[in-house]
């Protein structure tokens, strides 16, 4: 499965395995019921007799990790590489395991029990702030108005994309990252202040203001559509009440046909890479990754294209 | 694009024990970092970014990182968990160096943990690729044996050889206050006299199991003019292989990865002759005939000469290149820790900080980190800035 996507990549990128400087890794071992879960790709991504790293999370932290090696000035070229292979795993206990042991695991709190949380409370905000009990009767979209509403389905896949360095063609102009509080009771969870803070620091990267007049598309790579109000929010791109109400959109775009865990991220990043190849002027677009209980690891990257060949 | 020079300032470590009952993970990872901070005169709010390092598998906690970053300081920062077998501290290290290297942080901590006593090692070292290895994996010491026989059939080293890189690492331990195994009265006779594991590794050979935390504080810019002897990183290399255990022939006697990562290094800081160039090691032995072995692929001598090297002492304390001074990994070994370990000790040495085991005259400083029986790390430190 990592093969076929590293394959993928190289031939769209006209690059062979030798031209590779250095390779960084995402993956979870108890998603996949390995120890070092990176062990059984070693060849796939071709890092016999050459650098790799593993991040232990979303495929965009090993983006992120990589886009730092090049700034660093140590490597040119890195290949990043993120997979999930969840159909191998009993994803209700893994997530049960990574809740802390002393208060939350023993509880026996489950992943998709945070995710219903963190829904409810949504729907609590939204009712407080508009006074209308039935979230059905204020979103977009009818569906939503049950338990967590629209899902998107988890999966197993690979995803693979090489960066280096350079000014030409689609290029990551900011990213930023952050890690919120792990006890779900220490969050308010109908809001996201990590990805607020996540994409605060990619703004400032990429020296744009905390506002979304240039950036055309975003691409979410959340679990639950309830989740895409507050989270637009926290990245400014509408108030909490305007996104209930015209969200998701063509500017707010969610992978409804499944993520992979772990290569949600480098998979919503390939589809915006994808969408700014094809436009013909200058595009900016923000690519939006997570892991962890109710999003508790955030992750954005903005890529821009002057619409030059890719 | 020029690197930007970035120096380890502070090292924190617990007292790795064979078990820590009294904290738990997040609470033997806080004790670390406080420690480094201390070291580095620095608090929380000082640091831009983290990277932690741990193998969840040892301990069965899934991504322990979500829960356990907010001991380290990291709440609302940007944290990242760095995991490769062995050589997940060196490879967090070498990550924490490039991030702050990169311009885009000036303070990144580096925390590295195990607590080997709330797990299962031995069942996390098994499950390995599930279409060959797993079925005959059965943790370390077996798979060490095997690549050991061929070691000393094709170099002639000894039992007694090995049992001396034993004693030196339980001698110096004794010496350093955080190690796990210390003996300053062991002899080569005692390592001989240890219980057989799988021949010709005898108990005393092997590494421990060890609860513990290290910790790094790794600054760039101007922030690093305040510190009297940073522990300047001079250039990094990492080699991994492919681990089937029956395709690597002569894996232990070449050790391709670490041999081509260190001539990899010793080309970018322009070491020629390395036994003579470098003045302190910190290198990654889980076994007392590893060190041996690493001997020849980090070129401190010839092929076949390792014996030799350690029955001249010049690599103990007061030696021409002194190996562990800290008692290496066969004292200490949080396996998610121990490369942060390798590279706190040589850190410290350049810092002056050492202590009863400090190193006369030592301004270089090499470290090496070792995982899933093939793959390499080799970070350099200088007290010269770059």
């Amino acid at each position: 499965m990592v093969y076929r996507a590293v394959r993928a990549c190289l031939d769209d990128a006209s690059l062979t395995m030798p031209e590779i400087e250095a390779v960084v890794t995402a993956s979870a071992d108890l998603w996949d019921g390995k120890t070092a879960s990176n062990i059984a790709i070693t060849e796939a991504v071709g890092a016999v007799m050459k650098a790799e790293t593993r991040i232990s999370g979303d495929g965009l932290l090993a983006l992120m990790h990589g886009a730092m090696m090049i700034l660093s000035g140590h490597y040119q070229r890195v290949l990043v590489v993120a997979h999930g292979k969840c159909s191998e795993a009993d994803v209700d206990a893994v997530s049960n395991w990574c809740f802390d042991p002393v208060y939350q695991q023993t509880l026996g709190v489950t992943d998709s029990q945070a995710l219903s949380l963190q829904c409810q409370a949504i729907k609590m905000r939204a009712a407080e702030m508009t006074g209308e009990e039935s979230i059905g009767a204020l979103v977009r979209a009818p569906s939503w108005s049950d338990s967590c509403g629209l899902t998107v389905r988890q999966g197993d896949g690979a995803c693979a994309v090489v960066i280096e360095a350079g000014d030409d063609g689609i290029v990551l102009e900011g990213f930023g990252y952050d890690l919120d509080a792990h006890y779900l009771g220490d969050r308010d969870l109908s809001r996201c202040d990590g990805l607020a803070r996540a994409a605060k620091r990619a703004y400032e990267m990429a020296g744009l203001p905390d506002s979304q007049t240039d950036i055309n598309r975003h691409y979410w790579s959340l679990r639950a559509a309830l989740q895409l109000p507050p989270w637009a929010e926290a990245i400014g791109a509408c108030s909490f009440i305007e996104g209930l109400a015209t969200l998701p959109n063509e500017r707010h775009q969610i992978q409804w046909s499944g993520l992979p865990p772990f290569a949600a991220g480098m998979q919503r990043l390939i589809a915006g890479v994808k969408d700014l190849r094809e436009s013909p002027g200058s595009d900016r677009s923000l690519i939006h990754g997570c892991h962890g209980p109710a999003g508790q690891m955030q992750a954005v990257c903005l890529l821009h294209s002057d619409g030059g060949p890719c | 694009m020029k690197a930007r020079p970035v120096a380890i300032v502070g090292t924190g470590q617990t007292r790795h024990r064979k078990a820590r009952p009294d904290v738990h993970q997040g609470e033997m990872v806080q004790e670390a970092v406080n420690l480094a901070l201390l070291d580095a005169d620095l608090s929380w709010d000082d640091i831009d970014a983290i990277v932690l390092t741990n193998m969840e598998l040892f301990e069965g906690r899934a991504l322990p990182d979500l829960w356990c970053s907010e001991f380290a300081g990291g709440l609302g920062k940007p944290v990242m968990k760095v995991a490769t077998g062995g050589t997940s501290g060196t490879s967090g290290a070498i990550a924490g160096l490039l991030q702050a290297a990169s311009g885009l942080f000036d303070t990144v901590l580096v925390v590295g943990w195990e607590k080997h006593s709330e797990g299962s090692t031995q069942t996390g070292m098994s499950l390995t690729d599930p279409a060959w290895d797993r079925h005959i994996a059965a943790g370390a010491i077996g798979n060490f044996a095997l690549s050991i026989s061929q070691y000393v059939a094709e170099r002639g080293v000894t039992g007694e050889q090995a049992a001396m890189v034993a004693v030196k690492a339980r001698r110096n331990g004794a010496l350093n206050p955080n190690a796990h195994v210390k003996d300053a009265g062991i002899t080569v006779e005692k390592v001989l006299a240890s219980p057989m594991l799988a021949e010709p590794v005898h108990l005393l050979d092997m590494c421990p199991q060890s609860d513990g935390a290290a910790a790094l504080i790794v600054v760039g810019g101007d922030k690093t003019r305040r510190y009297k002897n940073p522990a300047w990183f001079r250039g990094s290399a990492t080699r991994h292989d492919q681990p089937y255990i029956g395709d690597h022939d002569k894996r232990m006697v070449m050790m391709r990865t670490l041999r081509s990562a260190a001539q990899e290094v010793y080309r970018k800081v322009g070491i020629g002759d390395p036994f003579k160039e470098i003045d302190i090691a910190e290198i990654y032995e889980p076994v007392s005939y590893a060190e041996l072995a690493w001997y020849e692929a980090l070129g401190f001598c010839a092929e076949g000469d390792a014996g030799k090297l350690i029955e001249s002492g010049a690599t103990q304390i007061g030696g021409d290149l002194p190996v562990n001074p800290s008692g290496g990994v066969l004292c200490s070994n949080p396996v998610g820790a121990t490369g942060v370990i390798r590279v706190a000790e040589a850190a410290r040495q350049l810092h002056l900080k050492a202590g009863d085991y400090q190193v006369d005259g030592a301004r270089r400083a090499l470290v090496s980190g070792y995982g899933v029986y093939t793959w390499s790390d080799v970070l350099f430190f200088s007290a010269e800035r770059p």
